[in-house]
C-alpha cells in the first residue's frame, strides 16, 4: 500500500484531486490520508492563550466538516486510512511537517490547469514542493487511461526519473511509456527516430526494463512545449523530474493535460 | 377512468431530462413514473407493467440496454423508446434487434418525443 | 433529433454528404435537404436535380434494408405554397427534400424554425466567412439569428478531438447533447477550455462550469480534459485548435464573454482559416 496524503480544501481543484486518487487506487493501492490547512487571518487578531485555543478548536472542526462534505459529495470509492489530519497555520510548512514525521511515499493535491505557466512555475518552486520528502503528484484532470509516461529529456537524469517513478508506480498495473522531448520553436510536432534520445532515452530504457516493466512505446517528440503537452494527455499520469529552473521541459509540464508525478 | 390512461415509465440519470418530459407528458393525459437509477425502475418494473418505456442508453449500474432486454423479456408487449445521448450505428442496431419501438438521439424537442409516444401508443392500442 | 441541410449545386455542399450520412446513420435523425433558389415562380432545373442527386448519394451511404430512410414513392415535387417545393418519405425516420426562394439565410431560418430542426449543417467554400451564391457570412447570420446550433463542415476527414470553448454564461443542454453527439461520433476527446475574464483570480463560475462538465464526462467514461485560458489568448488559442479539430464556440448568451471577444470578424476570419469544421452552438 502506497501511504500517501491527499490535500484538500473546499475547492474545485481538491474534487478533482480526490477522485483521481480513487482512480490511481484502482491501479494501486493506497493508503489515504488527507489533510486540510486552516491558515489564520494574519490580519485578524485570534488574542492568546485559551482565547487561542477555543478559536484553534472551532476552525478545527470547521475543516473536519468540510472534509466530510467533500468525501460525501465525491462520494469515492477508496476508503481513508485514519482521521483527516486538520492543522491550523501556514499550508506548506504544516504539509511538509506532516509529510516528514508520517513517511509518507506520495503527496497529492489538485491543481485547475491553466495556460498560465509561471503560476505553475511558482508552484513547482514553492518550499513545498523543492523539500517535499517524497513524490508529489499533481492532478489537473481526471482520466480513464491505463498508461503512463515517463517524460525525458537530455537535462534530465534517466536513472533518477526511473528509479524514483518505479518508487511510486513500481507495483502498479498502469502501463509504460517514454517520451522524450525535445524542444522546437516552430512547425509541427514531429516524432523523430528513436536514436535521436540520445544515450538519456537508452538509459531510462534500460532502467524501465530492468524494473521489470514492459515499455509499450518510445516516443521522441521534436516540438513546442504546448504540442508536446497536449500529446501528453493520453496518459493519466506524466513522471518527471522536478524541474530546477523555468526550463522548457517545466513548460510541458504546465502545458500537459495530464496529471504530473514529479519526483526528485 | 384512470385505468384507461396510458402509463409511461421514463428513465433517465440526468434529471433534466425527466425534468422537462415528465409534466409534458401528463399535460397530454399520461400517468408518468420518472427513475433516475436503473435500480429503482428495474423494482417498479418488477411490481408494475407500463404501456410505454423510454430509457437512456448510458448509465451506471444495469444500463439501459440491459434494461431494455428485461422489460421486454418480462413483458413483450410493452413499448420500448430509446433515448440516448451518445448514439451510435450499433447501438441503434441493437436496440432494433431487441424490440424496441424507436431510437431518438438527444437533442430532440418535446414534440418529437410526443410523436414517437404517441405512435407508441397507438400501436399498443391495436394489439 | 432533426437535422436540417442546407445545400447548394457547388462543390462544398457535394463534399458534406458523407459526414452528414455519418451523423444521420448514428444518430438516426430526421433528415431535412433544403436548397435556395431566386424566383418564385418555376421549380430551378439544375437545383432541383442536384437536391435529387444527395438524395441518392445518401441513400447510397447505407445498405438498402438497414437505411432508417425510405425511397420517394414518386419522384414528384410538391408545391407547398408558391416559392415552396418539397418531397417527402417516411421509412424509420423522415426524410424530406425542400427547395424554397428567396434569401439563403431568411429561408433557412424559417424551415430551422417551421420544421424546430436541433441542428442545421452547411459546408462552406472559406471566403468571405463562407460566401453563399453573393451572400457572405451565411454560417455566422444563420447562427445568430438561428433557433439551434450550426454545424459548419469544411473538412470532410474524422476529427480526433473536439474542443470546445465556453464561458462564464450557462450552456444549453441540447449544446451540451449535441457535443456529445460529436464526440461519440468521432470518438474523439474532448478537450473542455474555459475562458476566464482579465484579472479574475477567485474561483469563478466557469470554473465550477468546467469542472462538473469534466466529472459528467468522466463518468461516462469519455476522455475529457480541462483548460482554464484567459480572454486574451482565446483568439490565438482557437485558431491555434482549428487546425486539427473540430472547434465548438459557445455563442449563446445574453451575457456571453465569448460573443464579445468573437467580433463577427472573428468568427468569419476563423472561418476562412479552419482546417476542420466549427459548430457554432446556440
Amino acid at each position: 500500500m502506497l501511504k500517501t496524503l491527499l490535500y484538500i480544501n473546499e475547492d474545485l481543484a481538491s474534487s478533482i484531486a480526490l477522485r483521481f486518487t480513487a482512480y490511481v487506487n484502482k491501479f494501486i493501492p493506497v493508503s489515504l490520508h488527507i489533510t486540510h490547512i486552516e491558515e489564520p487571518d494574519e490580519n485578524k487578531n485570534i488574542g492568546r492563550g485559551w482565547v487561542q485555543r477555543a478559536w484553534e478548536d472551532g476552525v478545527t472542526s470547521s475543516g473536519k466538516r468540510l472534509i466530510d462534505r467533500m468525501l460525501r459529495t465525491e462520494s469515492i470509492d477508496c476508503p481513508l486510512a485514519g482521521r483527516p489530519i486538520v492543522e491550523v497555520g501556514d499550508r506548506e510548512r504544516e504539509i511538509l511537517y506532516t509529510l516528514r514525521n508520517g513517511l509518507y511515499e506520495l503527496y497529492v493535491e489538485g491543481y485547475l490547469n491553466t495556460a498560465d505557466t509561471d503560476l505553475f512555475y511558482n508552484i513547482l518552486s514553492s518550499q513545498l514542493y523543492t523539500e517535499a520528502p517524497c513524490p508529489i503528484l499533481v492532478v489537473k484532470n481526471l482520466s480513464i487511461s491505463k498508461k503512463c509516461a515517463l517524460l525525458c529529456a537530455d537535462s534530465v537524469d534517466p536513472k533518477l526519473l526511473v528509479e524514483q517513478s518505479m518508487a511510486v508506480l513500481g507495483d502498479s498495473t498502469f502501463n509504460f511509456d517514454i517520451v522524450f522531448f525535445k524542444f522546437c520553436e516552430t512547425g509541427d510536432l514531429r516524432i523523430l527516430e528513436k536514436a535521436e534520445g540520445g544515450k538519456n532515452l537508452k538509459t531510462a530504457e534500460t532502467a524501465l526494463l530492468a524494473a521489470g516493466k514492459n515499455i509499450e512505446n518510445v516516443t521522441v517528440l521534436l516540438g513546442t512545449p504546448e504540442q508536446v503537452g497536449d500529446y501528453l494527455k493520453e496518459y493519466a499520469i506524466v513522471t518527471s523530474t522536478l524541474p530546477k529552473r523555468n526550463s522548457m521541459r517545466m513548460h510541458v509540464l504546465a502545458n500537459s493535460l495530464a496529471s504530473v508525478l514529479l519526483v526528485r | 377512468m384512470e385505468n384507461n390512461q396510458t402509463s409511461i415509465l421514463i428513465l433517465d440519470d440526468e434529471p433534466i431530462v425527466s425534468k422537462r418530459l415528465r409534466p409534458s407528458l401528463e399535460k397530454k393525459g399520461y400517468k408518468v413514473e420518472a427513475f433516475t437509477t436503473s435500480k429503482e425502475a428495474l423494482e417498479r418494473i418488477e411490481e408494475h407493467e407500463f404501456d410505454i418505456v423510454v430509457t437512456d442508453l448510458k448509465m451506471e449500474g444495469v444500463d439501459g440496454m440491459q434494461f431494455l432486454t428485461l422489460v421486454k423479456e418480462k413483458y413483450p408487449d410493452t413499448e420500448v423508446i430509446v433515448i440516448t445521448g451518445f448514439a451510435t450505428m450499433a447501438t441503434a442496431k441493437e436496440s432494433f434487434t431487441k424490440g424496441v419501438f424507436d431510437f431518438l438521439a438527444k437533442p430532440f424537442k418535446l414534440g418529437e418525443i410526443a410523436e414517437v409516444i404517441a405512435r407508441a401508443e397507438a400501436k399498443r392500442k391495436r394489439n | 433529433m432533426k437535422i436540417l441541410v442546407a445545400l447548394d449545386t457547388e462543390d462544398y455542399s457535394n463534399k458534406i454528404l458523407k459526414n452528414v450520412a455519418r451523423l444521420a446513420g448514428n444518430t438516426l435523425a430526421d433528415i431535412i435537404f433544403l436548397g435556395i433558389q431566386e424566383g418564385t415562380e418555376k421549380l430551378a432545373g439544375p437545383l432541383a436535380d442536384t437536391m435529387l442527386k444527395y438524395q441518392q448519394d445518401l441513400a447510397s451511404c447505407f445498405n438498402r434494408e438497414e437505411s432508417p430512410y425510405a425511397d420517394f414513392d414518386a419522384e414528384q415535387w410538391q408545391e407547398k405554397q408558391p416559392g415552396d417545393w418539397y418531397m417527402a418519405s417516411r421509412g424509420m425516420k423522415e426524410f424530406t427534400l425542400r427547395i424554397r426562394s428567396g434569401s439563403i439565410v431568411k429561408e433557412v431560418l424559417s424551415v430551422a424554425r417551421e420544421t424546430e430542426c436541433d441542428l442545421i449543417i452547411l459546408g462552406c467554400n472559406g471566403t468571405a466567412g463562407c460566401e453563399w451564391n453573393g451572400e457572405w457570412n451565411v454560417p455566422l447570420r444563420i447562427a445568430e439569428g438561428g433557433p439551434c446550433s450550426v454545424l459548419v463542415i469544411k473538412d470532410v476527414k474524422r476529427v480526433k478531438q473536439i474542443v470546445s470553448i465556453l464561458d462564464q454564461s450557462t450552456v444549453s443542454q441540447e449544446a451540451m447533447e449535441l457535443i456529445n453527439q460529436l464526440v461519440t461520433l468521432n470518438d474523439s476527446g474532448l478537450n473542455i477550455v474555459g475562458v476566464k475574464g482579465k484579472n479574475e483570480r477567485k474561483e469563478t463560475e466557469i470554473e465550477q462550469r468546467i469542472v462538473d462538465l469534466l466529472r459528467y464526462y468522466n463518468d461516462r467514461k469519455i476522455s475529457t480534459w480541462i483548460k482554464l485560458i484567459n480572454s486574451d489568448d482565446v483568439q490565438d488559442y482557437v485558431t491555434g485548435a482549428s487546425v486539427d479539430a473540430t472547434v465548438a464556440l459557445w455563442m449563446g448568451g445574453k451575457q456571453s464573454l465569448l460573443k464579445k471577444i468573437f467580433s463577427r470578424t472573428m468568427v468569419e476570419k476563423l472561418l476562412e482559416t479552419s482546417g476542420s469544421s466549427l459548430l457554432i452552438l446556440r
